[in-house]
């Protein structure tokens, strides 16, 4: 595979190297992280320490002419959650719409459908433990979000992780964390779910073993193209092959990880022959063989990259072999570019301090990478697949989720 | 091997209904099948099959359950133990054993047959024991003998622990102290499936018992007599009702809508010994009841002494209206043993609370103004008004059991009964507005309106499970107390059960 990217800064090739060796290599600093930006970037940095003025947005209309949108989920106090929208142009967000979502968790698009859906935790003063998935029509023009269904999860499927929609448009699948629980629905023609959730108990590691865990899925990765989807768990150590059959949750195979390792975030890389699995137990990075047929998924392990602190945001690139992380460092985090070489190993390139920054989410359209942050939108721009500069254009505090 | 029956199974729709016939709600909130399991090991086998499978287990003895908790669980598995009927004297560890599926009434006849013996539980003879009897368990001995679930000495429990693997236990004091405490009062609030209860003594069953009834003038009636007669009747527990010598009498004020005449005292007595020789309790209890008119309705068996004397009129008012008919389509198995069982086969509600005092006059003059009213739950609703206390309210009980209510000298039931589906919203709407007013006022802590809490009240029965109080966030406490209760079952749900399985509505909510 070709590497059309020029890494920054060479990073060490040992297998099990930490960041922390490589920040103390390259001494990455505030100011030396502010002095490399450019000037723009920095007049940005600075303006999201002052107070934001919020756009009366929901009076414009901004119409996208073909143009993108991008949804991100702030979670706020008790019925202050929201769903900020934001249409994008190149490397430009402009906050177009913002709507109310109480216990927003979660967020996913539907492949092809012009609908957002929303995992929404149960709330307080709720009569029964469940969460619920929220259904929105997104008006292509406007961006404007019409709630267009409302249903309940399972009894005792509470604290939404994560969910995703089949390739082809029929599945969505939920991580009731705090549940122990996947919850699936299907999907009709219109992308509205079924009343009925279809749940699957999980259970954790028991009491024989070190230490004992419930279950606790987190993440959910469906194959392109397929109806098997790739699940993680953090309490069990697992990965879960799964599919949201009729009236059941099919289970096609488990991958224990190593003990302790509580895998969490997932990336396919590599047109899907890679697999990347963020461990927040055991702070790792890790790498997977992934051969899947129409019914059957191989995954191997073959590399494994010891980290300091755990991933809290993990994105991939489709068709080329890079992926990015962010996790805390310091007072902020550190955004990492790495490198599925040829021989499939995974190599660190390039190490960026940000700064006060602390990210959940990263997701990438038209080139530049969007992460959400418990500080606001924070805009990161590639140049050969390496960050050049980044800026939170919209200082909203609490986003937790992008789609 | 137990016995599975699917959706496809011709049996599955007979099977799949309890008493109340409002569950399951749909057929989509339907388990996916039933498992019929005849022993402890049929049952861990179809437990750890459900677990394995990644399904929720729900569990049924007797089909009794007040709300959804066994019947609303979209396709999982209902785990059915009512062919784990033995009663009997468990030959290895000397102990009286009855099974979940054991309903009460054959429970009753068996051991008195057998042993002379009886079980202080239950009125309602089609009641399985798994659900009644670690939920408390309750009845007209109850007051002379104390709650079912005080006898109790070891249970047999399946649970689940962290790795998701079926485990067996049998619990008492000395083994697993707390989860048996737990399965005393609360066992069916998500813990493990029982598989066997068992006594290692059980009181002697009466040689007799006297009844009787009185009817009142419910038409003609005041609201400041019937305010007269609630407090009446509950001031009678809070005195006389406290000595040791009345614990043998069982009465029930039972209040409906005026326009049926509902309103009358039911009573059961027999003396300490169990004879009913000397009724002088029983005619004590009634007298107090003469300034308002009654009549005195035939008791079940001819009594004598002082009793013999007394003057007994036969109702005559009551006679039966014939209609035109309708045609009914049920499974065959319902149409062949249905009935003898308060609500069978018609859609319910139901409601309950403590009292630690006799009526407020606000209480009485709420539900005086409800029922001679003309909503459609004041025609299809009850009040039963139970005696209690007596031997429940022994000291020391609270603390080994998980019944924490043992200071009440009354518990209500509030039943509601309809058929046709298309009327729930009114009956469950009218019966909850009418509760609530029950509980409002000045007689009720502010920041409780609406629930039995105060010091004139012990919060609710899990027993009669009303998830109505869900959207009280202290709706806990109502049903297991201020106090420790709750955390304590919190704890043993956490290490009993630490991933959940065993859930519903109400079930302990994981700490």
């Amino acid at each position: 595979m070709s590497q059309d990217f020029a890494p920054t800064r060479r990073a060490n090739r040992s297998k099990h190297l930490t960041t922390s060796d490589i920040a103390a290599e390259n001494e990455i600093t505030r100011r030396s992280f502010l002095g490399s930006m450019s000037a723009g970037a920095c007049l940005s940095v600075g303006a999201a320490l002052l107070p934001f003025k919020a756009q009366p947005a929901s009076t414009r209309s901004l119409r996208s002419e073909g143009r993108q949108w991008l949804h991100a989920a702030v979670r706020g106090e008790r019925e202050q959650s929201t769903i900020h929208t934001f249409l994008l142009s190149k490397d430009i967000a402009r906050h177009a719409v913002v709507t109310s979502c109480p216990g927003i968790a979660a967020l996913t698009q539907h492949p092809s459908l012009p609908v957002l859906y929303a995992a929404c935790d149960m709330l307080p003063g709720q009569a029964l433990p469940h969460g619920h998935i929220e259904a929105f029509a997104i008006d292509e023009h406007t961006g404007i979000l019409r709630s267009i269904a409302r249903v309940p999860m399972s009894l005792s499927a509470t604290g939404p992780r994560s969910l995703a929609v089949s390739s082809d448009g029929t599945s969505l699948l939920v991580a009731a964390s705090s549940g122990g629980l996947w919850n699936a629905f299907h999907l009709d023609v219109a992308g509205l779910p079924s009343a009925v959730a279809i749940a699957r108990k999980e259970h954790g590691i028991g009491r024989n073993e070190a230490s004992p865990s419930p279950a606790r899925p987190h993440s959910i990765v469906y194959l392109p193209g397929q109806r098997l989807a790739l699940a993680t768990d953090i309490g069990s150590h697992q990965i879960s092959i799964l599919s949201a059959e009729q009236d059941h949750i099919a289970v096609h195979a488990r991958h224990q990880t190593g003990p302790h390792c509580g895998p969490s975030n997932l990336a396919l890389a590599t047109g899907s022959q890679h697999l990347l699995v963020a461990n927040v137990r055991t702070p790792a990075l890790e790498l997977w063989r992934l051969r899947h047929g129409s019914s059957a998924v191989n995954l191997q392990p073959i590399a494994a990259i010891t980290l300091n602190t755990p991933v809290t945001a993990l994105l991939a690139l489709p068709a080329i072999p890079v992926a990015y992380t962010v996790r805390p460092h310091a007072a902020g985090s550190v955004f990492e570019t790495w490198c599925i070489s040829g021989t499939s190993r995974l190599e660190l390139q390039a190490v960026a301090t940000l700064p006060y920054v602390s990210a959940t989410a990263l997701i990438r359209t038209q080139g530049t990478l969007w992460a959400a942050t418990a500080q606001g939108l924070l805009s990161l721009s590639l140049e050969y697949h390496h960050l050049k500069e980044a800026s939170i254009p919209y200082p909203i505090r609490g986003l937790i989720a992008l789609a | 091997m137990f016995i599975t029956v699917n959706r496809q199974d011709p049996r599955y729709n007979a099977l799949l209904r309890g008493h109340n016939i409002r569950f399951p709600a749909s057929a989509a909130l339907a388990p996916g099948r039933i498992e019929l399991c005849t022993s402890s090991a049929e049952a861990a086998e179809a437990l750890q099959r459900a677990v394995s499978d990644g399904l929720r287990p729900t569990v049924r003895s007797g089909g009794h359950c007040y709300e959804n908790f066994s019947a609303d669980n979209p396709g999982g598995v209902l785990i059915d133990l009512s062919l784990m009927d033995t009663v009997g004297l468990d030959t290895s560890s000397r102990t009286y054993c009855i099974g979940p599926g054991a309903m009460l009434g054959d429970v009753y006849k068996s051991l008195y047959k057998r042993y002379g013996l009886t079980l202080p539980a239950g009125s309602c003879y089609t009641v399985g024991a798994g659900g009644h009897i670690s939920g408390g368990g309750y009845g007209l001995l109850s007051r002379l003998q104390g709650l079912t679930s005080d006898w109790l000495t070891a249970v047999d429990i399946l649970t689940v622990d962290g790795g998701g693997k079926v485990e067996e236990h049998r619990v008492d004091q000395k083994h697993h102290p707390d989860l048996f405490r737990a399965c005393r009062g609360a066992g069916t609030s998500g813990f493990g499936i029982i598989t066997n209860f068992y006594f290692d003594k059980l009181p002697q069953a009466p040689v007799e018992v006297a009844h009787a009834s009185l009817q009142f003038p419910w038409e003609s009636m005041s609201e400041s007599q019937f305010t007269d007669l609630l407090v009446t009747f509950g001031n009678y527990w809070a005195g006389r009702g406290r000595d040791s010598d009345t614990w043998g009498l069982f009465a029930l004020l039972e209040v409906g809508a005026r326009e049926h005449g509902r309103l009358g005292v039911h009573a059961q007595f027999c003396q300490p010994d169990g004879t009913a020789r000397d009724l002088t309790v029983l005619h004590e209890f009634f007298d107090q009841f003469d300034r308002f008119n009654p009549k005195v309705t035939v008791s079940s068996r001819p009594s004598t002494g002082k009793s013999a004397d007394d003057l007994q009129t036969r109702d005559l008012t009551r006679r039966t209206v014939s209609s035109s008919y309708d045609v009914t389509v049920s499974p065959w198995l319902e149409a062949t043993i249905g009935g003898g069982a308060s609500g069978t086969g018609t859609r319910a509600k139901y409601k309950s609370s403590y009292m630690k005092r006799t009526f407020a006059p606000a209480e009485a003059t709420a539900i005086y103004r409800f029922y001679s009213g003309s909503s459609v739950a004041a025609r299809s609703s009850v009040i039963s008004i139970d005696s209690y206390g007596g031997a429940i309210n022994r000291p020391g009980l609270a603390a080994q059991t998980a019944m924490d209510q043992r200071s009440s000298i009354m518990k209500l039931q509030w039943q509601c009964y309809w058929h046709d589906a298309s009327e729930d919203e009114d009956h469950l709407r009218d019966l909850d507005a009418f509760y609530t007013s029950i509980y409002t006022g000045t007689h009720v802590d502010a920041a409780h309106q609406g629930t039995p809490w105060g010091d004139a009240y012990e919060g609710c029965y899990m027993n009669y499970p009303d998830v109505d109080m869900l959207r009280y966030a202290f709706w806990p406490h109502l049903f297991y107390g201020p106090g420790d209760l709750y955390p304590f079952l919190q704890r043993v749900k956490q290490q009993y059960d630490p991933n959940n399985i065993f859930h519903h509505a109400m079930s302990v909510r994981p700490a």
